[in-house]
């Protein structure tokens, strides 16, 4: 997947409330209403996106040298709790070439079925001559 | 809260394991958050944190402030190296009212005189169901 534009395949999470609370207690949620994992926090989205994300950045890239997550966007339109199955695509959006670590920007979007649950804008920077 | 308001800050302390628990709670297992050889090898005098834990904790101190509203977006730019065993700052300000009763901020994530993510904005509002925005347009 290197030409901007083409979404990458579906990949699946199944959220439960183990995932959630393990992820709510590792950033520090605890007392929250997220703590007993029947909803997600707002950033779990990087949990479920993760694999289509990473998928996408290593295929783009081909696995030559390090990248370095220089930015992050994330837009959230329906609460995610446990017992959801959401789906994840991404896709190459542009990339630059400028400068000594060229900029990759890619787009997720995750879904509950038809339902948009949240979307966002991956900034990866590669090392010069690494694509 | 109107704009200039500063917003209640977020200090924490991140442990010693907390690179190890973000990496089995997120699945980003990557040797340069976790292993100091690694991290050496990668030219890092330790083990840094996850960039999206320390994203997470200024999307905590922007819901501290949401009231009713929900975190409906958040841009972050990370900017330093943050570290286990050095207190995080997050703190932010009320930039702008952003319709419907939202509010517009503008954060930082502090550790000493690092700034770990710099410029962060988040968008509090009721959420808003529907299918693609500017961000999360396509697929």
């Amino acid at each position: 997947m290197t030409a901007p534009g083409q979404w990458g395949p579906e990949r699946g999470f199944e959220v439960t409330a183990e995932a959630i609370g393990r992820y709510a207690a590792a950033v520090g949620e605890e007392a929250c209403p997220f703590a007993d994992g029947a909803a997600a926090p707002p950033m779990f989205a990087v949990v479920y996106a993760a694999e289509a994300v990473w998928e996408a950045v290593v295929a783009t890239v081909d696995g030559s040298g390090p990248v370095i997550h220089a930015a992050q966007e994330l837009e959230w339109r329906a609460p995610v709790r446990a017992g959801d199955r959401i789906v994840t695509r991404v896709r190459l959006e542009s990339r630059s070439a400028g400068g000594a670590h060229p900029t990759l920007y890619f787009r997720s979007v995750s879904r509950r079925g038809e339902e948009i649950v949240s979307g966002g804008i991956w900034t990866i920077l590669t090392p010069a001559g690494g694509l | 809260m109107k704009p200039g308001d500063r917003i209640p800050s977020l200090r924490l302390l991140p442990g010693d394991d907390a690179t190890r628990r973000y990496a089995e709670a997120s699945g980003d297992h990557n040797p340069i958050h976790l292993d100091p050889e690694a991290a050496r090898a990668a030219g890092l005098p330790a083990p840094i944190l996850h960039g999206l834990y320390t994203m997470a904790q200024v999307a905590r101190c922007a819901a501290l402030s949401a009231g009713e509203l929900q975190l409906c977006r958040l841009a972050v730019d990370f900017r330093a190296l943050g570290f286990p065993g050095e207190e995080i700052e997050v703190s932010g300000v009320v930039e702008d009212a952003a319709g419907e009763g939202g509010l517009r901020l503008r954060l930082v994530a502090r550790q000493g005189q690092r700034r770990l993510i710099r410029n962060a904005c988040a968008l509090l509002a009721p959420l808003q169901p529907s299918s693609l925005s500017d961000v999360s347009g396509g697929g």
